[in-house]
Formats: structure tokens, C-alpha cells, sequence
């Protein structure tokens, strides 16, 4: 069993002091904390305020203007924050440019007047329409401004049918009913007749309405990456071997060529496991990410996936000459595999012919994997292709590593 | 001249090293041509920045209306008010953003699950009977979705509920009509309110499609690019910046790096002997460091504009962040690595402090747009790279006093890291 005792001996050159810790399993957490925190990880029930910060300027003061702000109080997208009245529009378009707020917005002299006589909501907002916070305000906006704009359209109709129905042109009378169905309508569109309600497959196999964990996302995206980082220092044992005389010497007192190969990978693959034990205990405690819930699978995939990133770094210590080319070896496939793969964004979000690239990457597959056992509640029967393609890409990757090392 | 001369010996060795030119312009390329990539698909149709398309299976089970049989619009008719959204949802302006098929409530669960289609619409029995008035309460339409999909079913959900708004709108209206009339002692006959809910009906059904208003749109500051930048363009200098600022202090570390190596080959013992003066060395070293960044940034800043056509910025607030980039990345080099005792220590660096320096500094680019945006304004001045990036966003949206402010800032970094680091190193060495 000398393979064994060759992966013990590379399993001490790697622990035998603190470092590696850090991009095993230091980095990943600290990456997952971001990624999650960028993709709502921590927003829930009970959290500080987390609508975009809007200011408003109201030019007019009246029951009209009393109305539109109140529907835009009310908002879940937008968090209304009335700006000083001596506020100028210079001055709301730098707080903006500064991103003091998401976007500003001024209700101007003459807005009730507008909205009365031509039923016509105009508004002016100050935002970038290049960035995601714009564009979330300016829908918001605009669906508020149409649901007073019908209220308006309502109230001119409302008068428009009375003074035909009554025969009458007494201004009083229709400002009343013009007021009365404005006001009807706008109260109206606080709870209008059909809503929607969203519902998703629960991990356990029901339905029901969730909200997604983002670090079902993050963390294998991070696990998978950091797993390829982790690489450097391992391959580096393989070349250090190499250039030191140990290999020559270990294969002048018969080891065979196998057993050297299938120490390091061993070793590699318990590098790397070790790191997946650590992070999906993490994930499981601290993320309320369920792995356990289908612990067989769990299992499975981060073998497949171990097994993947063990021939990867075979090769690369196979390949690389001096121990700096470990580092690029290693980098190189793990940006472009965790790019390619969706490690860092959701696939979905990206163009058709990247999603179609990226099931030729190994991390597409460990992705595909652990979001089908978090969110899906997937179990080892469902989660068989992901484990094959991953078996599948370490066979790629081994048997150069083999031919290459026999060769040498 | 000594000291040019070991800073040339310097940079001829770390032009010559794959390793450190990887780092300087190998990586922060291929993380731009990677999101170029990522976002921008590969070319033809796809190479600007796009929604994705959702397929989506679409189930109506609305039972219609006895009293109104028929809703015309735009020379259809349909037999309730869920035809007539199916109807629209088909129509040719959605066909870029979802894939429509009509399916029974089984098949449209089932096909989520399966991961045929990324959301099921399934619009509910009494969906005309609410919103022609006819039924006290609310009624829901359910968006049942894909879990691993993120945004493609929150954009199709929006475009729906846009036109149910439109539909909404009519019995709304009609309510607030019929309320206002009332309250003056006039009725409708039933002829009559029949005749009106269809015509606001429609005027919705039109209004929610279009979702046109009055509202003007103004550019958060005057100081916009002369020329337009994509959404693309804006990811790619975000992710580019970033890069080239995080590597900028990888190359100012590694440089100054190159003192410690020495000292343990023992050449630096060789140097020191022979009639130079230490100060001349160590300043030798620190130039190799601030010359290296130089070229490794105005490479990045010129590969960025040629090949991305990013626009940095006006050349003044450019020029001067880059000033202050080099001056701050290569004397913090300085000051750490007059911390570390030797080389092995040093991996510590790279692997720790520079990486989560780094990544703090630059997190601004990531959270643009997330509830963590305004947290993310602060948190990173309190690094280094913070500084940086502050200053290249001030460049890039033309706001030179800004700039100038953060350049500041970043000089009194640099002048108090190089101050430190120069004292200690000077003080190993004497």
C-alpha cells in the first residue's frame, strides 16, 4: 500500500503549517458571505429597511400630491425620503450621481393642475437608466403614475358621464364626483382584484411559496472555485518531487510509476474533501442550507466533484515545469471554469450560447448538482447526470496525466 | 544612475517571468474577456447585453363571464379576460423575452419540475368575474417557478402583471365611476355600465401594454461621457477597473518582494558590500516597483480602451488616479513586505491580507444596484484599494474635483505606507 503512504506523506507537506487554510476554506467562507450578501443572502423578515432610498421633491403641496406620495410610501421597491424645500434640481442630480439615493423624484408647480385638466401624471426623475437600481425605480414609478393616471382618467370620465347624465355644467358638482372617483380609484389600487402570488417546488417535495437562499448559489459556486485554487499548493508538491530527486529515487526503490500517481491524487482528493466536509457543514449550520436533507447525493456529487478537481491538479503537477506555472495552470482553468460554469452568477441570468458553453465545464455540473439537492430537494436518482459528467471529466483529465508521467 | 540600474535589472526579470506577467496583465484580461463573454454572448445577435428568455407554460382555467361573452380588442375577440391575456402574452413584442405554450395545470407543474419550462402562469377560474366586478373578493394568479432561476421569471412576472394592471384598471375605474355618480344621485343602466366596463376595459388592456406617462428621465449629473456607454461597456470597465486595481497591489507586493528574495539568495549581502549606498539600493528596488505598476497600468487602461472601447474618463481625473494608483500600490508593497521576514512568510500575503484587501476595496463594483450598495460606499475606504476604485469611478463619471479629493487621499496613503516601510527596511539593513 505505498500509495497510501505516499498520500500521508503529501497530506503532511500540505497541513504542516496553516496556510493552505486559507484559500481551502478561509477564502470560500469569506466569498460566500459576499456573493450571498450581494444576491439578498441576508435580507429577511426583520432586517433594517431595504427599499431604494428615493427623494422627493414636491413643488406643490395639495390633496393631489398628498395622494401620489402616499401610494409611493406605500411602495415595497421604493423608500420615499422628502427632500429639503429649498432643494434644487442640481443639487437632487448630484445627490444621485453621489448615490446618496437610488434616484430622485419631483413632483412639479403645476402637477394637480396637469392631472385635473388633461389627466396627464407628469413627473420628472432623476436616475440612471443604466443601473439595476434605476431601472427598479423607474418601473415602480411608472406603475404608480399608471394607477393615477387611470384614477384621473377615471374621475374626468366620471364627470364627463355626469354632466351628461344630469344635464348639468355646475363646476362644483363635477369637481365632486371628479374628486369622489379619483379618490375611490386610488384607494382602490391598494388591494386591486387580482394579485400575484408565487410558488415554487419546496426541497421537500411540496408546494409552496419560498424565497430562494442565496447561498445556494454562493457556496458551491466558492466551493467548487476555491477547490481548483487549492490546487496550487498541491500540485506544487508533485513538481518540488520531481525537482528535488525524490521521484527518481522513490522509482530507483520500485515503487511503481501507479502508486506515485495514485498517492498524489489521493492526496489531492482528501485535500479537497476535507474542504467539502468543512464548507457544507458550514453551509448546513450557519447558511440554512439543507445538504442533509439528501445526504447520499451530498455525498455523491462532492465525491464526483473531488474526484474531478483531484485528476485536474494531477495534470497540472504533471504539466507544469517550475512551481509558478503550478499557479497558472491552476488559475487559468479555475476563472474559466468558474465563469464559464456559473459559480459566480446564476446561469440563467446570462445569454442562451453561454448556458449551451457552459455544460462543457466541469463546474456547471457541481453547480447543477448541489442547487438541485438545496433548492429542489433532489436526491442521488435525480442528481445521477451531474455526478457521470463530473466522473466523465476526470477521466479526461487523468488519463493524459497517466500517459504523461509514464512518458517522462 | 545605480539605482535606475537595479531598477531596469528588476524589470527585465519580471517582464521575463511568466508568473508575473500573468498576474499583471494575463489575469485582469482574461476576467474582462470572460464577463465580456459572459454578458455579452459571442457576437452576432447576442453581442449586447440581453434579457434572458423564460419558457414559460401558461394554464387557463378562467371560466369567463355569462353576462359579457365576448371582449373585443384589437380585432380579436376572446371569451373571457384569460384568453385575451393569453392572447397578448403571445403577441410578437413578448416572443424576445418568453417562449409561450398553453398547457393544463399537471403538465405546467410537471414541465416546471422537469426543468421543461421555467415558470407555469396559471390564471384562475374566476379571473374575469374579478375583474368585471363580479366577485367580492380578490382573486390570485399563480407564477409557479423554476427555484434555480432568478430573473427571467421576475421579468415575465412583471410584463404579466403590467397587463393584468391594464385589465385591473377597467373594473377600477368603472367602481370609482359608478361610485362618483352615485354619491350625486346618478345611475347607470345595465346597458349602460356593460357598454362602459368594455371600453375601459380595452383603454387598460392598451394603457398597460404601452405603460406610457409623462414621466421625464434626467441623467443623474450633467458630467456624462461624450460619448454613450452600453451596459456592457459599463460591467467591462467596472470588472476591468477592479481587476486592474486588485492586481496593481499584487505587482507592488511581488516587487517589493524581490528585496527578501535577494536577501536570502544573498545577493542583496553582495550588493551591499560593493560602494553603493543602502538608501540607493532600497530606492533602486522601490523604482522597479512603481515603474512595473506604470507600465502595467497604462497597458490595462489602453488594452480596456481599445479593445472595449471603455471610456475611463476625461484624461485629467485619469491621469491623475493613475497617479496616485501607482504611487499607492507600490508603496504599500513597501510597507508590507518590510513587515514579512522572508519569503514563506510572504505567501501569507498573497494568499491573506492582499486578497481580502483587495476584494473589500473593489466589492463596490459587486453590490451596484443591491440592497448592500450604500453599506459598500463606506466599508471599502477602509482599505487601500478602496480609495482606488472610489477614485477610477470618480474618473470615469468625469467628476475631477472628486477625483482629485480621492487622489488626495490615496497620496497620503502612500506617503505614510512608504514612509513606514522605508524606515523599517532602511533600519534592517543598516
Amino acid at each position: 500500500m505505498k500509495f497510501i503512504d505516499i498520500a500521508l506523506k503529501d497530506f503532511y507537506q500540505l497541513f504542516k503549517d496553516w496556510k493552505p487554510a486559507i484559500f481551502l476554506v478561509i477564502a470560500p467562507i469569506l466569498f460566500t458571505l459576499m456573493f450571498g450578501f450581494m444576491f439578498g443572502g441576508f435580507s429577511g423578515p426583520g432586517n433594517a429597511d431595504q427599499r431604494l432610498p428615493v427623494a422627493v421633491l414636491s413643488e406643490e403641496d395639495n390633496a393631489l400630491t398628498e395622494t401620489i406620495l402616499t401610494s409611493f410610501s406605500t411602495s415595497k421597491v421604493i423608500r420615499v425620503e422628502m427632500a429639503d424645500n429649498d432643494a434644487s434640481l442640481e443639487s437632487l442630480r448630484q445627490a444621485v450621481a453621489d448615490e446618496d439615493y437610488a434616484a430622485a423624484l419631483i413632483i412639479p408647480a403645476g402637477f394637480s393642475q396637469q392631472v385635473r385638466e388633461k389627466s396627464e401624471v407628469a413627473l420628472t426623475a432623476v436616475l440612471d437608466e443604466n443601473s439595476t437600481a434605476g431601472i427598479s425605480v423607474q418601473q415602480e414609478i411608472t406603475t404608480i403614475t399608471s394607477q393615477m393616471q387611470t384614477a384621473a382618467n377615471a374621475g374626468s370620465s366620471a364627470a364627463a358621464l355626469y354632466a351628461q347624465q344630469a344635464g348639468t355644467t355646475n363646476s362644483a358638482e363635477m369637481e365632486a364626483v371628479y374628486n369622489n372617483a379619483f379618490n375611490t380609484a386610488m384607494q382602490a389600487w391598494q388591494s386591486p382584484p387580482v394579485t400575484a402570488v408565487e410558488s415554487q417546488t419546496a426541497p421537500n417535495g411540496s408546494q409552496q411559496s419560498g424565497d430562494e437562499n442565496a447561498f445556494a448559489q454562493s457556496l458551491p459556486g466558492m466551493m467548487a472555485q476555491f477547490a481548483i485554487a487549492g490546487l496550487m499548493g498541491a500540485a506544487e508538491i508533485i513538481i518540488q518531487e520531481r525537482k528535488s530527486g525524490a521521484l527518481d529515487r522513490m522509482l530507483g526503490m520500485a515503487v511503481r510509476r501507479r502508486a506515485v500517481l495514485a498517492g498524489h491524487w489521493l492526496a489531492m482528493f482528501g485535500m479537497i474533501f476535507l474542504q467539502f466536509i468543512i464548507l457544507v457543514t458550514f453551509g448546513q449550520i450557519f447558511l440554512r442550507l439543507d445538504f442533509l436533507a439528501a445526504p447520499l447525493a451530498t455525498l455523491a456529487l462532492s465525491v464526483a466533484s473531488c474526484a474531478f478537481v483531484a485528476s485536474l491538479g494531477l495534470l497540472i503537477g504533471i504539466l507544469a515545469k517550475i512551481p509558478e506555472q503550478s499557479a497558472i495552470f491552476a488559475l487559468i482553468p479555475m476563472f474559466i471554469f468558474s465563469g464559464l460554469g456559473g459559480a459566480w452568477v446564476p446561469l440563467d441570468i446570462l445569454g442562451e450560447s453561454v448556458q449551451k458553453i457552459a455544460r462543457f465545464t466541469p463546474v456547471y455540473w457541481i453547480m447543477t448538482g448541489f442547487r438541485d439537492i438545496l433548492l429542489r430537494g433532489a436526491g442521488l436518482t435525480n442528481i445521477w447526470p451531474s455526478i457521470l459528467a463530473l466522473l466523465g471529466f476526470s477521466a479526461i483529465f487523468l488519463i493524459p496525466a497517466v500517459l504523461l508521467f509514464n512518458k517522462k | 544612475m545605480k539605482s535606475i540600474t537595479i531598477a531596469l535589472k528588476d524589470l527585465s526579470r519580471a517582464f521575463r517571468s511568466m508568473f508575473a506577467l500573468a498576474f499583471m496583465f494575463g489575469v485582469p484580461i482574461l476576467m474582462a474577456l470572460l464577463f465580456a463573454f459572459l454578458f455579452g454572448g459571442v457576437g452576432g445577435s447576442d453581442a449586447e447585453f440581453s434579457v434572458p428568455k423564460t419558457t414559460v407554460q401558461i394554464v387557463n382555467l378562467d371560466a369567463g363571464n355569462e353576462f359579457v361573452p365576448t371582449f373585443e380588442f384589437e380585432n380579436q375577440s376572446a371569451g373571457s379576460l384569460g384568453e385575451m391575456l393569453v392572447s397578448i402574452l403571445q403577441k410578437e413584442n413578448f416572443t424576445d423575452l418568453m417562449t409561450l405554450s398553453l398547457a393544463d395545470e399537471t403538465e405546467a407543474r410537471s414541465a416546471v419540475d422537469e426543468r421543461e419550462a421555467g415558470l407555469a402562469i396559471i390564471i384562475p377560474a374566476d379571473f374575469t368575474d374579478a375583474l368585471i366586478g363580479m366577485t367580492e373578493d380578490s382573486t390570485a394568479i399563480e407564477f409557479y417557478k423554476d427555484p434555480e432561476l432568478s430573473l427571467g421569471p421576475q421579468i415575465t412576472e412583471s410584463i404579466v402583471m403590467s397587463v393584468v394592471d391594464g385589465f385591473s384598471s377597467g373594473v377600477i375605474s368603472m367602481d370609482a365611476i359608478l361610485k362618483g355618480l352615485g354619491e350625486q344621485g346618478v345611475e347607470l343602466s345595465p346597458a349602460q355600465q356593460a357598454q362602459l366596463i368594455q371600453s375601459l376595459t380595452q383603454e387598460g388592456e392598451a394603457n398597460g401594454q404601452t405603460q406610457s406617462s409623462a414621466l421625464t428621465i434626467l441623467p443623474p449629473t450633467d458630467n456624462t461621457p461624450s460619448e454613450p456607454t452600453s451596459l456592457l461597456q459599463t460591467i467591462i470597465r467596472s470588472i476591468m477597473g477592479g481587476m486592474m486595481i486588485f492586481y496593481a497591489f499584487y505587482t507592488g507586493v511581488s516587487a517589493a518582494q524581490t528585496i527578501l528574495q535577494e536577501q536570502e539568495r544573498g545577493t542583496l549581502a553582495r550588493l551591499f558590500i560593493s560602494p553603493t549606498p543602502t538608501r540607493t539600493i532600497l530606492n533602486g528596488k522601490f523604482l522597479a516597483g512603481f515603474l512595473m505598476i506604470v507600465v502595467q497600468v497604462i497597458t490595462l487602461l489602453t488594452f480596456g480602451r481599445l479593445v472595449f472601447r471603455v471610456n475611463w474618463g476625461p484624461f485629467p481625473s485619469l491621469a491623475v488616479f493613475t497617479v496616485g494608483l501607482v504611487a499607492l500600490a507600490s508603496s504599500f508593497g513597501i510597507f508590507v513586505m518590510s513587515f514579512v521576514k522572508d519569503t514563506k512568510q510572504a505567501g501569507i500575503i498573497y494568499g491573506a491580507l492582499l486578497t481580502f484587501t483587495g476584494m473589500l476595496g473593489i466589492s463596490s463594483i459587486f453590490t451596484v444596484g443591491t440592497s448592500a450598495e450604500r453599506a459598500f460606499e463606506f466599508i471599502p475606504l477602509m482599505v487601500p484599494q478602496g480609495w482606488a476604485m472610489h477614485a477610477l469611478q470618480a474618473s470615469w463619471e468625469g467628476n475631477l474635483i472628486s477625483s482629485l479629493l480621492l487622489t488626495g487621499g490615496m497620496l497620503v496613503w502612500a506617503l505614510v505606507f512608504f514612509l513606514i516601510g522605508n524606515a523599517r527596511f532602511k533600519k534592517r539593513f543598516a
